[in-house]
């Protein structure tokens, strides 16, 4: 089937042609009338049989013609007759057109036979003959293969189109020459030569070529250069044609061939080059085939790993519903306006010309194969490969949106989810994954999915989601190496939340259900965990043990024989620790819990007074890059140790090294903190207040820098102490020198000591306790003063006592070397430039300790949600105090956030004291004895702990739990330290939780062991009074209750309880008949 | 007294020779103008002072089609005109033109009317007499008037920025301002012509037509405000983006111009310093949106930027290099070029 070239039997353009001849034109000869560029389809002769034109018969008509024109002396005269002697011109020229059509090869010989007779003619007509005479030559013998398919007669064609070309530029078929010339080359695979006609034809005549011909030629331009290995040759005549002024069929030619050029090459700028051609151009952009090659060229470079390059490709690509779209668009926009007439008159056929080419594109590419799906997952993977992060996210993402039933859908959720956590989209990794498990039909990608999830939940704390996934994950798959990864997230999410006890009760339950579940040794470990945690160590030592001879292969194995060394150190076993621990060290390399091993070798040396051991063992908590806590234990304990055997410069030098090291620590305030209080205790004071406004200027605007307010804190009360201190001091001594009543009191009676010096806390307790029997001074004092003194008695001169005028020095030096403003003054100037310097963290935190002690007025409207951005810990715990007197449960979220935000923070105390206030004002007291029971457990030692111990009593017992009130206040009595008040308050108050469970006697019981022992607490006192002798006169027993009060009445400090004229009146009563 | 839209005002206009073709007849009158909304004709031949007044409406609905007879010499002169010689053609269709400027409003009718003031704006743009085309737009009714002479009047305003024409140009901008009510084809151009202005980096003359848009409910409502916000930001304004991103409604992330409200979104939060924010806006953005989007390029040059914030610096390069060779024709494929040679003079080859 031909393709290509003229029909030769087309009757229309044969007439045209003769009319041509008859008007005296020289016949056109449009051999390549209809390029093609299928060229892998057409064979040779396929091709060459459209190469002879219709025009030939007009040619030979004309040769015939010209030869009977011309006069018949002239012929005879200049012949030169060989062949077919007795033959005129005119007679050759009628056998050679007779034989032409049907036998060109029988034509060739009458036509040699003139062109012998007329070659070097020199006259025009014989040479015009002879012009024609060879065209047709050519002609015919192209026409002779056509018949014959004989390749040999193309090449006979050859010269009489070389001498065509070269003799006859200015001929009108100069062009249809050359390019027959070019296709006989072609024709008979003389490849170079081909090229080069080729070139010649389209660098002269390219203008004039027919689009259909410039398309066949080029069709055979490339599949000869690509024969002759002259593709190079050819590009800039490729590129030429990729220009708006050629039809879109060449310009696709083209782009295709140097597309193939370009991926042969594999000339990354050329196929460059090409993209961004195909990128400007909306003809090459939308369309079908491109968009698939570039598609399949993407793929190539990612199967090659040249990322940037398939990226770039795919990029590029449209989805073909984009295409359909654009092309719909176009469509209905051209077909509404030729309904509706909206063009002008003479622009109307190019609408319907470009409508109907429209409307078979959409058939096209409706029929095309659906590649989006495909485009886009590559797109997101090229971009993931390439770094892309982010744009891979979402590249999965819309795979899921776009295609939730596609086959591949799963893979797709997986991919998502796991280039969401590394885009840090935790929530919507949470999302996708839930909603991927909560899919019975997805099972691909479940096992991994729900451990993803598992380690979500454990870093969000939905501790609770994690156990149900954890749970319904191990029965499921119990035996599944992934199970351990699950229980080890759900085991480390309990621990860290200090929900051991839920570890203690549910893994022992796994742990019998599957014996030989994958998840045992995480079962054994967090069990030690868990143990270790609560303080049982023998029950930790065995979950370790048993882990260590079971799992020898366990990730947990180090770290479990590790921890039995902890387990040691928490029973008091500190030379089984230590050798535990000293083995562990050796043998573990670089463990990470190295750092933590050599804290407690640190300790463990601290313990023995092994300073310098301790020392260096806690220098290599840092060495082996320990967490920020290790080191600041590490650091801290250092100069603790320091600090006690008084090696200040060593102490001031560690922890200076510490600021230099961690310049960004929260804990600097700490340090700070400790250099200024060891200053101060050597009565350094100017330093250590320069330490305090270094710490304060330095850490006060960092906001999770909570020691910053217990640096502000300790200026007011090291400034107020010192001054106290100087007044009380002095006071003190001159008035036991002058006084000898005084000094008297002071040196006989321990109680009226006590008392003055309870009064008087600013005085040092040394010099107190200089005063005590048997002291230097106490001996000296008591020698010159009597026991017994009416009037002031003798005044004694401090010259003679010089630990007393040395008292007064200290007090003077120390208050001189406070600064010279009072902390007010100081502390308002301070914030003014905090907030001019933008400081805003600071001024809040120091707007705070002027609004506590020096009494500037903050109103709630003043603290917003900025105030609260900014705060400190111990700054949101202020602001809660404020808000509380607006809005309580805005207050306690206030808190919430703080304990949050430092858990183990100085001013977490402060802030789980103030909810517990809060829920206990509301009436909450179940949830308020629970706060004042964190601060039992966590932080004992805090100031809040008296407060808290009482607090929770009275919680419990206003909650009718009086058994466990009972129990708070017990703990109270048992703090020997807290002996006092609270003990009298505690002792009543179970008295009367005693009383409230109807327990009449033990109620009694308690009663009078407050009214006994405490009588020096009147007010307590006198309540136990009251109860007591009330619950007598109920008996009947009224002596007992009048006796009960008269014992008040009568009691040394009975009239200083407002219940004295209550008990007073009451005995008159029970004394009346 | 000219009136361009409306038919309040009466006019004095000229008696033209019309042809009313009905679907079943013909009928040959002559045109004397228009009062309110009918239009006057008389009978053909000497004026005895019989007037017929036909309702616009009513010819509208009747489809009724109105054709101005021409003499041979206007059809050579548009034969010129497609020849492209329009100074030639210039004399006969202005004279032929001239009379229909005064009955522009009948412009809603269908016929030769238009078509013929059409192809004498178009010759004027051809000759750039850039005044006289402007007059000639000025006066053609955009509200009423088919879309394709609102076409013409963006193409004429292009060309009056190109040849530096501003009067004329603010002069044609205000006249497109001033429209009322405009149907939504109509809309359709205002935002092509705004589209253009945006690409052309004149967002005050964008600004104004998108605002122009977003009053009007439809469905380019929403792609208008978001070039409102996307102007507004280019303009400096600082609250005015943000107001507009406010008023939208939820997008789905296939709407039409989601990919937008993301560019704006991320363009907002790096103007605050929210990097990350940005990244997840422009990457979504980039994401669902075309690659023939126009303000694609921006996005995945706004995403190369993030990248390069964050410390991503291949996967800046990367897209920096996309950029620049994919849409190497734009402003960002300048800057992303700069920013390649700034990370590493080598790469920039490509």
């Amino acid at each position: 089937m031909r393709t290509s070239g003229a029909s030769i039997g087309d009757e229309a353009d044969s007439l045209k042609l003769t009319s041509f001849f008859v008007e005296g034109n020289a016949p056109s000869l449009p051999l390549c009338r209809r390029g093609v560029w299928k060229r892998q389809s057409v064979s040779l002769q396929e091709y060459l049989l459209g190469l002879v034109s219709s025009g030939i018969a007009g040619c030979i008509f004309w040769l015939v013609l010209c030869l009977a024109c011309v006069p018949t002396s002239m012929l005879r005269a200049e012949a030169q007759v060989q062949a077919f002697p007795d033959l005129d011109l005119p007679t050759l020229g009628q056998r050679a057109q007779a034989a032409f059509q049907a036998h060109p090869e029988e034509a060739i010989p009458y036509m040699l036979e003139i062109r012998g007779r007329l070659t070097g003619a020199a006259s025009d007509e014989y040479l015009a003959i002879y012009r024609e005479n060879i065209f047709m030559l050519g002609l015919a013998h192209m026409k002779w293969f056509q018949a014959s398919g004989d390749v040999t007669h193309l090449s006979g064609a050859i010269p009489y189109w070389d001498e065509f070309v070269k003799n006859f530029l200015s001929d009108e078929r100069h062009l249809q020459a050359m390019f027959n010339w070019a296709d006989c080359l072609y024709g008979v695979e003389q490849w170079d030569d081909s090229v080069t006609h080729y070139l010649d034809v389209f660098r002269i005549y390219s203008q004039q070529l027919d689009a259909d011909d410039l398309l066949g030629l080029l069709n055979r331009l490339v599949e000869s250069a690509a024969a002759a290995q002259r593709d190079a040759d050819i590009q800039d005549t490729l590129w030429q044609c990729l220009d708006d002024t050629y039809s879109s069929e060449i310009r696709l030619f083209c782009l295709n061939a140097l597309f193939d050029r370009a991926l042969v090459t594999s000339e990354l700028n050329d196929l460059l080059k090409l993209v961004v051609k195909i990128n400007e151009d909306r003809g090459f952009r939308y369309d079908l085939g491109i968009n698939l090659r570039l598609l399949s060229v993407g793929d190539r470079f990612e199967e090659e790993e040249q990322y940037l390059e398939a990226g770039l490709l795919f990029s590029m690509v449209l989805p073909v519903e984009q295409l359909l779209f654009v092309v719909e668009d176009r469509l209905i926009e051209l077909e509404e306006r030729l309904f509706k007439r909206q063009y002008i008159a003479s622009k109307k056929a190019a609408l319907v010309v470009e409508r109907d080419q429209l409307g078979e594109q959409r058939v096209q590419l409706a029929e095309a194969p659906k590649y989006t799906a495909n485009l886009r997952w590559r797109q997101a993977r090229v971009l993931r490969l390439m770094g892309r992060t982010y744009e891979a996210y979402f590249g999965f993402r819309r795979l899921i949106e776009d295609y939730p039933q596609h086959k591949h859908t799963e893979q797709f959720r997986y991919a998502a989810i796991l280039q969401g956590l590394e885009c840090g989209y935790t929530a919507d990794a949470v999302e996708m994954a839930e909603t991927y498990l909560d899919e019975p039909a997805f099972v691909l990608f479940e096992k991994p999915i729900a451990v993803q999830l598992a380690r979500l939940y454990e870093q969000a704390g939905e501790v609770e989601k994690l156990y149900v996934l954890a749970d319904e994950f191990l029965h499921r798959f119990p035996f599944e190496p992934l199970s351990a990864q699950m229980t080890h997230s759900l085991g480390h999410a309990w621990f860290v939340k200090g929900e051991t006890e839920a570890i203690l009760e549910d893994f022992p339950i796994w742990s019998e259900e599957f014996p030989d579940g994958a998840f045992i040794d995480s079962v054994e470990y967090w069990s030690g965990m868990a143990y270790l945690f609560v303080g049982d160590f023998e029950q930790a030592l065995r979950s370790l043990e048993a882990l260590i001879e079971a799992h020898p292969g366990s990730v947990y194995f180090q770290e479990a024989r590790f921890r039995r060394g902890v387990a040691y150190f928490g029973m008091g076993d500190y030379p089984q620790a230590r050798v535990i621990l000293e083995e562990w060290v050796a043998a573990a390399g670089n463990h990470p819990l190295q750092a933590e091993a050599h804290v407690f070798l640190g300790d463990l040396d601290a313990m023995e007074a092994a300073v310098e051991e301790a020392l260096q063992n806690y220098e290599l908590v840092e060495a082996y890059q320990g967490a920020q806590s290790l080191i600041d234990h590490a650091y801290f304990e250092s100069a603790s140790l320091l600090l006690a055997n008084q090696r200040f410069a060593d102490h001031d030098v560690c922890l200076q090294r510490y600021l230099e090291r961690f310049p960004d620590s929260p804990a600097g305030a700490e340090a700070v903190m400790r250099m200024a209080d060891a200053n101060l205790e050597r009565g350094e004071v100017a330093a250590a207040f320069e330490y305090y406004r270094d710490g304060i200027s330095r850490f006060g605007n960092k906001i999770e820098s909570d020691h910053v307010d217990l640096l502000i804190d300790a200026w007011w009360q090291s400034d107020a102490a010192i001054r106290g201190g100087f007044e009380e001091t002095n006071k003190f001594i001159s008035q036991l020198l002058a006084d000898e009543t005084f000094r008297s009191e002071m040196l006989n009676n321990r109680v009226a000591q006590i008392g003055y010096f309870q009064a008087h806390p600013s005085i040092p307790v040394p010099l107190q306790e200089s005063l005590t029997i048997r002291q230097p001074l106490y001996v000296a004092l008591k020698d010159v003063t009597a026991a017994s003194v009416e009037g002031n008695g003798q005044s004694l001169e401090i010259n003679d006592y010089p630990e007393l005028a040395d008292w007064m020095s200290q007090s003077r030096s120390q208050l001189d070397q406070l600064p010279d403003e009072l902390p007010t003054a100081v502390f308002k100037a301070m914030r003014t430039q905090a907030v001019a310097d933008g400081a805003s963290a600071l001024a809040l935190r120091l707007l705070r300790v002027l609004n506590q002690r020096a009494d500037v007025e903050v109103s709630p409207v003043q603290l917003g949600f900025d105030e609260v951005e900014l705060a400190s810990p111990a700054t949101l715990v202020w602001i809660a105090g404020i808000e509380a007197q607006k809005d309580p449960i805005e207050a306690r979220g206030l808190l919430l956030q703080a304990i949050e935000r430092a858990p183990t923070g100085p001013a977490v105390v402060d802030a789980l004291f103030m909810f517990a206030e809060l829920e206990a004002e509301d009436g909450f007291f179940d949830s308020a004895a629970d706060y004042y029971e964190r601060i039992l457990n966590d932080h004992f030692d805090s100031e809040r702990a008296q407060q808290s111990a009482r607090a929770r009593g009275d919680a419990l017992r206003l909650a009718r739990r009086y058994d466990d009130a009972i129990e708070a206040y017990t703990l109270i009595l048992n703090q020997r330290g807290w002996r006092g008040e609270i003990w009298a308050e505690a002792t009543f108050n179970i008295g009367r939780c005693f009383l409230d469970m109807n327990q009449i006697g033990k109620a009694q019981g308690f009663f009078e062991r407050t009214y006994l022992a405490y009588g020096g607490y009147p007010m307590w006192a006198g309540k136990a009074v009251m109860e007591s002798a009330a619950l007598l006169e109920a008996s009947g027993d009224i002596e007992s209750a009048r006796r009960t009060y008269e014992f008040f009445v009568n009691s040394p400090r009975g009239a200083e309880s407002p219940l004295y004229e209550v008990a007073r009146q009451r005995i008159n009563t029970l004394q009346t008949p | 007294m000219l009136l361009i839209s409306g038919f309040v005002a009466s006019l004095q206009a000229a008696d033209l020779p019309v042809r009313l073709q009905y679907p079943t007849q013909v009928n040959d009158v002559i045109l004397t103008g228009v009062e309110g909304d009918n239009v006057v004709f008389r009978p053909k031949g000497r004026d005895r002072g019989g007037r017929a007044y036909l309702k616009i409406n009513d010819l509208i609905e009747q489809r009724v089609v109105l054709n101005f007879l021409f003499p041979q010499s206007y059809y050579d002169a548009v034969a010129a005109l497609d020849a492209g010689q329009a100074r030639e053609a210039l004399p006969v269709l202005q004279q032929e033109v001239a009379p229909f400027l005064d009955y522009m409003s009948l412009s809603v009718l269908p016929g030769n009317m238009l078509p013929t003031v059409l192809s004498y704006l178009e010759a004027l743009r051809a000759a750039e007499q850039w005044s006289a085309a402007t007059d000639v737009a000025t006066r053609i009714p955009v509200v009423i008037a088919p879309t394709l002479a609102l076409d013409q009047i963006r193409l004429l305003s292009l060309e009056l920025f190109l040849a530096d024409e501003a009067i004329s140009l603010t002069r044609l901008q205000r006249h497109l301002l001033n429209a009322r009510n405009l149907s939504q084809d109509r809309l359709e151009i205002y935002l092509q012509l705004a589209g253009d202005w945006r690409d052309a980096g004149e967002y005050v003359r964008a600004y104004e037509l998108y605002r122009k848009v977003q009053i009007q409910e439809g469905p380019n409502q929403i792609e208008a405000r978001l070039w409102v916000a996307y102007c507004s930001f280019y303009l400096g304004h600082d609250l005015v983006p943000q107001v507009f991103l406010d008023e939208l409604p939820e997008m789905e992330v296939n709407t039409q111009g989601y990919s937008l409200r993301e560019l704006i979104k991320a363009r907002l939060a790096i103007r605050d310093g929210e990097v990350a924010a940005a990244m997840r806006s422009a990457a979504e953005g980039k994401t669902y949106a075309n690659a023939t989007d126009p303000w694609y390029p921006e996005l995945l040059y706004t995403v190369a930027v993030l990248y390069g914030e964050m410390g991503m610096h291949e996967a800046s390069i990367a897209a920096h290099r996309e950029v620049s060779i994919l849409f190497s024709a734009t402003q960002w494929a300048i800057q992303s070029l700069k920013a390649l040679e700034n990370t590493n003079p080598e790469v920039s080859v490509l």
